[in-house]
């Protein structure tokens, strides 16, 4: 299906965007099933606004804006469900009552790794807008291979392709996309 | 001949593919090991190569199965024709 002001091909949007947005969905909603339900959601949502898309920005920052918001209305939903955020605080004895206790019940074990855990994320996304660049059977294979671990054997036969190809196409990607990280990511 | 210890380039690049995933053999790995002393190349190949698997092995990095992207396009192909 096309738009009528700018070309949109949606029967590549699967193909072309999912890995990106739920890699997205997911650093951001810690769950891989509500994660894969909302990148389908975004899909619907811009299936349905396509008259909305004006061209100015790429599709993929389009479907990642209808995603920001889904992830905004998943957070509203579980704190509606919530109610408000607890803090659990048991006290065992006296002592317990004195110095930071407070401190120490609300600690955030995670904050010290709050800068490497939000580089990651944007490292994990850098690479898969260079994914994105590469061909979509080399990048198809490439996935299966390195982030599913899938056997060689059993992509083989799925591609309908030799070992050596498979390494062949491997070894490109890898090639292209070192190159893609070194320009884009260890640049900035 | 199959077996033997001085490899090509493009032999060499691919036995370090195959080693970044666990597939090289001893024999594999001592050839392109051997090939890496001599060709600065290939040793950059391969530092640049090890770093690439690191990166990639982050937690960070997600994606969907085969199965899971068929029943999206389903699923986009019904409200395509529902619409």
């Amino acid at each position: 299906m096309e738009s009528s002001k700018h070309k949109i091909d949606t029967a590549q949007w699967v193909d072309r965007y999912a890995d990106y947005l739920f890699n997205y969905a997911i650093t951001r909603v810690n769950d891989t099933y509500i994660a894969e339900e909302l990148v389908q959601e975004t899909f619907v949502a811009g299936l349905k606004s396509m008259k909305n898309f004006k061209g100015e920005a790429t599709e993929r920052t389009w479907l990642t804006s209808i995603l920001k918001r889904k992830i905004i209305d998943q957070y509203r939903k579980n704190n509606s469900k919530k109610g408000q955020a607890e803090v659990r605080m048991d006290y065992s004895n006296a002592a317990d009552q004195e110095g930071d206790w407070l401190e120490e019940q609300v600690e955030d074990n995670t904050t010290m790794n709050a800068e490497s855990h939000l580089e990651n994320k944007e490292l994990g996304l850098a690479i898969e807008i260079c994914l994105e660049k590469l061909p979509l059977k080399q990048a198809e294979i490439f996935k299966q291979k390195t982030i599913l671990e899938q056997e060689t054997e059993t992509i083989c036969k799925e591609h309908d392709i030799t070992a050596s190809n498979l390494w062949v196409i491997i070894h490109r990607a890898r090639v292209q996309l070192m190159q893609c990280l070194q320009d884009d990511w260890f640049k900035n | 001949m199959k077996n033997k210890l001085f490899i090509s380039c493009q032999e060499a690049a691919h036995r370090i593919d195959k080693a970044q995933y666990g597939e090289a053999t001893f024999w594999e790995k001592l050839t392109f090991k051997i090939h890496n002393l001599y060709c600065r190349l290939c040793h950059f190949y391969a530092v640049k190569n090890k770093r690439l698997t690191g990166l990639l092995k982050s937690d960070e990095l997600h994606c969907l199965t085969k199965d899971q992207k068929t029943k999206m396009k389903e699923k986009l192909a019904d409200t395509t024709s529902n619409s």
